[in-house]
C-alpha cells in the first residue's frame, strides 16, 4: 500500500468518526452551529482526501453530503433526522470503502453505483420537508393505486409511479413539466389531468399550469428521483409497485441485519422448536418491517408466517423474506452485517503518543548503561578478590527496575482509551431505536479510561449484544413506560472507569428489568438445571443463567430475542480476556450488565501451587487467602467435599483429581487450600504446596492445549520452564 | 412561428413547439373552436401546448412527430377529446 493511501485511510478515519460525533450532537441539538460547522468541516476535509487519492466515488459521495450540510449551514434545507441519517449512511459507506481499501491495498473499484446512490439519496432528501424517521415512508397511496388499476396491462413491469404537480407559475420559470416527464427513464405510462377543473378556453390563462402529470416506469425510485431533478421537490413518488426492491433499499442497515439473521434461523428449522423457531423469525421479521414503515411487506410475512405454519413448511416464510430483502442482494447483506468486526481485524496501526515513545526511547539508553555496568562486574568477577555478590545484587536491582518500566512503557503503548468502542455506539442506538420503534438515548461516560487494545476491541460485540438486548427486552414498550411514569425516551448509560488493575465497563437500562420468572421457566423448559436445584436458585442466580450456552437458543424460540447470539457469547468473549460479566436486574426500575476487565490483558499476577507433582499457576486476584487445615474438617456432601469456614460451607475441588492427574497419597493431617471467589463464589482448592507469587506474561494457549479445559494460558519461567496457569471457574465446574 | 393557420383554417403545429405557441394557439382555437389542429410536423409541444389542447378538448389530426407525442399524449387527447377536425382520417403510419 503506498504512503499516500496509508495516510488517506488513517485521516479519513478521524475525519469520520468526528463526523459522526458532530451528527449526532446535532440531532439532540439542532441549532448547534458549531457541530454543524464541524461536521462541515470534516466532509470538505474527506472530499479533499480522496481527491489527493484520486478517489472519484468517494469524492461524489462526500460532495453529496458537503452541498447538503452546507445548504443547512445557509439555511436553505432544514436540519432534519432524514439530513442526519443520509449523512450518516454516507459515512458508513466511507468506512466500507475505506475496510476494502485496508484490506486490498488499493482503492475499490466498483465504488460508483454505491457514490450514486449516496448521490440520489440526497437529492431526494433536499425534496423532503417532512421530519419522517429515515427509511420510513408512506403506504402506497390511492392515486398510485388507481394508476396501476387503470395500466393493469403494463403488469409487473411498472415499478415506479410519479405523480407531478408542477407549481401554477413553473411555465414563467421556464419550465416544461411535460419534458421532465417525457425524460424519465423507462416511460411506460402517462396521464395528465387538470390540478382544478378545466375553465372554458377564453378564460384559461395560458402561462398558468393547471396540470398534473402522472407516470409510470420501469426505472426505480432512485432513477427517477436523479431524473426528476430539482422538480422533485413537487413529485409523489410511490415504489411500491416495486416493493421487492424497493423494501431493500429502504430498510436500514440493521433491519437487514436483522431479517438476514431470521434466514439464518429459519435454515436450521430441523432442530428441535422448529415451529417455534419459525413463529418467533416470522413475527420479527413482520415488526421490523412494520416499524421501517413497510406494512404492505409486514402483511406478506405475516401471510407466508400463517402458511409456513399450516403446512409446517417454514420454506414460505424464508422465501417471503428472501423476497423483501432481494436475493441478489443477500450476499451484500450479510457483508456489512458486521462493518464493526471488519475494522477491528483490519485495523491494525496504532497511534501512539510521542511522549510515550520518547520514554521508552530513554528507557533504552538507561538500559544500554546498565548493559555496561554488567560488563564491568563481569570484568571484576575474573579479577577476583571482589565482594561480587553485593555488586551483582545492586545491578540486578537496577536492571530489574528498567526492564520493569520498559514492560509497562510497551503495554501502555498498547492502551487506548474506551472512546474508540464506544463512539460507535451512539450511531448504532439511534439505527437500533427507529428498527425497533422505542425511542432510546445513549449517555456515554468516562470514555477516556484507558484499556489494553485486545481489551478495548474486544468489548465491541458484547456490548453491541447487551445494548440491543437492552433496547429489545429491557425498554418496555411506550404504553408501559407511560404507565409506570418513566419518561417516553428511555436512557441507555454507558459508563466505564478504572478500579485498580481493572476496567469497569457498565450498561444499564430504564427499562423492566430481566424477567426473572421467564428465566426460570424457560431454564425449566430446556432443562438447564434440576426443577429442585432451579427452586433454591436465589434470583440472582437465576438471572446468571442468561449466560448459560444453551438458553440463549431458548431465547428465539420464546421471541425474546431476535438475534441468535446470546449472552453465553458475551461471557465467553469477555472470560477469554480472563474479564467478568454480571447482570443486576431491578424489575420494572431497569437492568445493569457490568463488565469488569483487566486493564492490560498481558501482565497477569500467578500464585505457584504444586499439585501432583507438577506446578501450576492460578491467577492471584482469583485467591481470597490461603490456609491449613485439618483433613478431618474436609466434609463429603453427596459425592464431592466441602469445608466450612467462617460459618461457611466452601465447595473443595482436589486439583489432582481435578485435572486428572496421580494423587500424592501423604499421610499428612493438615491441607492446605487455597481460597479462591470466581463470579462472585467461593471455592476451596486443595493443593500440595504453595509456592511463591509472580507477575507473569499470559500467552493463551493454542494448538493442541488450545482446547483443553481448565487452562487458561501458559507463561515461560525463568529456568525456561513452562508454567500452565489454571482457569478456576472452570476447575470447579 | 411554429404555431399557424392553414389557409383551410387548420391550426398547425410545426416542429419544436416553446411556451410561447401556447397563447396563439388559444387565440385561433377561441376564433374557431370548430377548427382542426394537425400536429403532425410536431416534434415536441411545451406542456402550455398541450394543457390548452386538453382545455379546448381538441383532438389533433396525427400522429405528431415525436413519439412521446404520439405514444402517451396523442391517446390522452384521443380519450378526451370532443371536438374533431372534420376532415379528420384514421391516424397514418
Amino acid at each position: 500500500m503506498n504512503e499516500f493511501i496509508r495516510q488517506f485511510l488513517i485521516e479519513s478515519r478521524e475525519q469520520i468518526e468526528q463526523a459522526t460525533a458532530d451528527l449526532l450532537a446535532m440531532e439532540e441539538t439542532p441549532d448547534d452551529k458549531g457541530r454543524l460547522d464541524n461536521a462541515f468541516r470534516a466532509f470538505h476535509t474527506l472530499k479533499g482526501g480522496a481527491g489527493i487519492v484520486d478517489f472519484t466515488a468517494m469524492a461524489e459521495a462526500v460532495h453529496a453530503a458537503e452541498d447538503a450540510l452546507s445548504d443547512a449551514r445557509s439555511g436553505a434545507r432544514a436540519i432534519t433526522p432524514v439530513l442526519i441519517g443520509d449523512c450518516l449512511r454516507c459515512l458508513d459507506q466511507l468506512a466500507q470503502w475505506l475496510d476494502a481499501t485496508e484490506r486490498t491495498g488499493d482503492l475499490p473499484k466498483d465504488a460508483e453505483a454505491e457514490a450514486r446512490a449516496i448521490v440520489a439519496r440526497f437529492a431526494r432528501s433536499a425534496g423532503e420537508t417532512s421530519a419522517a424517521l429515515p427509511g420510513s415512508r408512506p403506504a402506497p397511496e390511492k392515486w398510485a393505486e388507481k394508476l396501476r388499476e387503470q395500466y393493469a396491462t403494463l403488469g409487473a413491469k411498472a415499478r415506479t409511479a410519479i405523480r407531478y404537480t408542477p407549481d401554477a407559475d413553473c411555465f414563467y420559470q421556464g419550465l416544461d413539466p411535460l419534458a421532465r416527464i417525457a425524460a424519465l427513464p423507462g416511460l411506460l405510462a402517462v396521464n395528465v389531468e387538470p390540478a382544478s377543473s378545466w375553465l372554458p378556453l377564453d378564460t384559461l390563462d395560458p402561462f398558468a399550469c393547471n396540470l398534473v402529470l402522472f407516470a409510470l416506469t420501469t426505472s426505480s425510485r432512485s432513477e427517477v428521483i436523479a431524473s426528476m431533478g430539482e422538480a422533485v421537490n413537487q413529485c409523489d413518488i410511490d415504489g411500491s409497485l416495486d416493493e421487492k426492491r424497493l423494501d431493500g433499499e429502504l430498510l436500514a442497515p440493521a433491519a437487514r441485519e436483522v431479517l438476514a439473521e431470521q434466514l439464518l434461523l429459519l435454515g436450521e428449522t430441523r432442530a428441535h422448536g422448529a415451529p417455534g423457531r419459525v413463529a418467533s423469525a416470522g413475527i420479527v421479521a413482520a415488526n421490523v418491517l412494520r416499524n421501517a414503515g413497510l406494512p404492505a411487506a409486514a402483511n406478506r410475512i405475516a401471510g407466508a408466517l400463517e402458511t409456513a405454519l399450516a403446512g409446517s413448511e417454514p420454506r414460505y416464510l424464508k422465501e417471503a423474506i428472501e423476497t423483501v430483502l432481494g436475493k441478489e442482494s443477500l450476499p451484500e447483506v450479510v457483508a456489512p452485517a458486521s462493518p464493526a468486526t471488519d475494522q477491528q481485524m483490519t485495523r491494525q496501526t496504532l497511534r501512539i503518543d510521542a511522549a510515550r515513545i520518547d520514554a521508552i526511547v530513554n528507557l533504552t539508553g538507561e538500559l544500554t548503561v546498565a548493559k555496561n555496568s554488567i560488563g564491568h562486574v563481569a570484568k571484576l568477577a575474573q579479577e577476583g578478590g571482589h565482594p561480587l555478590a553485593s555488586v551483582l545484587k545492586d545491578r540486578y536491582a537496577t536492571l530489574d527496575r528498567l526492564v520493569s518500566e520498559l514492560q509497562r512503557s510497551v503495554v501502555e503503548m498498547r492502551v487506548v482509551p474506551l472512546r474508540t468502542v464506544f463512539e460507535r455506539f451512539p450511531r448504532m442506538l439511534r439505527e437500533l431505536s427507529a428498527d425497533l420503534g422505542k425511542p432510546a438515548r445513549l449517555v456515554v461516560e468516562g470514555g477516556e479510561t484507558e484499556a489494553d487494545k485486545a481489551v478495548v476491541e474486544m468489548l465491541f460485540e458484547p456490548l453491541l449484544h447487551v445494548i440491543r438486548n437492552a433496547l429489545d427486552h429491557g425498554v418496555e414498550s411506550g404504553s408501559t413506560r407511560a404507565a409506570r411514569h418513566k419518561p417516553a425516551i428511555a436512557t441507555i448509560h454507558m459508563r466505564a472507569g478504572r478500579e485498580g488493575e481493572h476496567v469497569l465497563v457498565e450498561v444499564s437500562d430504564d427499562g423492566g428489568g430481566v424477567d426473572v420468572a421467564r428465566i426460570r421457566q424457560v431454564a425449566l423448559e430446556r432443562n438447564l438445571v434440576d426443577a429442585a436445584i432451579l427452586a433454591a436458585m436465589s434470583e440472582d442466580e437465576v438471572i446468571d443463567m442468561i449466560f448459560e450456552p444453551g438458553f440463549s437458543t431458548a431465547k428465539e424460540v420464546t421471541g425474546l430475542s431476535g438475534r441468535g447470539v446470546g449472552m453465553d457469547a458475551v461471557r465467553t468473549a469477555v472470560r477469554r480476556l480472563a474479564g467478568e460479566v454480571r447482570v443486576e436486574s431491578r424489575a420494572a426500575e431497569g437492568t445493569t450488565v457490568r463488565f469488569t476487565l483487566p486493564y492490560s490483558v498481558m501482565m497477569t499476577r500467578v500464585m505457584i501451587v504444586d499439585a501432583g507433582e507438577q506446578t501450576f499457576g492460578i491467577p492471584l486476584d482469583a485467591v481470597v487467602e490461603t490456609l491449613r487445615i485439618d483433613v478431618d474438617s474436609i466434609a463429603p456432601i453427596g459425592g464431592a467435599h466441602a469445608i466450612v469456614l467462617r460459618n461457611r460451607t466452601i465447595p473443595l475441588v482436589t486439583l489432582a483429581g481435578a485435572l486428572g492427574l496421580p494423587r500424592e497419597e501423604r499421610t499428612t493431617a493438615e491441607a492446605t487450600i487455597v481460597v479462591t471467589k470466581i463470579n462472585g463464589h467461593h471455592g476451596a482448592l486443595r493443593v500440595d504446596r504453595i509456592g511463591e507469587r509472580m507477575e507473569v506474561m499470559l500467552k493463551p494457549l493454542d494448538g493442541l492445549l488450545g482446547g483443553m479445559r481448565g487452562l487458561a494460558g501458559s507463561t515461560l519461567l525463568g529456568d525456561g520452564s513452562v508454567l500452565l496457569i489454571l482457569d478456576l471457574a472452570e476447575v470447579f465446574q | 412561428m411554429t404555431v399557424r393557420l392553414a389557409q383551410d383554417g387548420t391550426i398547425e403545429l410545426e416542429g419544436v413547439c416553446p411556451i410561447e405557441d401556447a397563447e396563439a394557439l388559444q387565440r385561433y382555437l377561441i376564433a374557431d373552436p370548430q377548427a382542426g389542429v394537425d400536429w403532425r410536423s410536431c416534434a415536441a409541444a411545451h406542456a402550455a401546448l398541450v394543457q390548452i389542447l386538453l382545455a379546448a378538448r381538441s383532438v389533433p389530426r396525427g400522429p405528431p412527430a415525436s413519439d412521446f407525442l404520439r405514444a402517451h399524449i396523442e391517446p390522452l387527447l384521443r380519450s378526451r377529446g370532443g371536438v374533431n377536425h372534420p376532415g379528420d382520417r384514421p391516424a397514418l403510419k
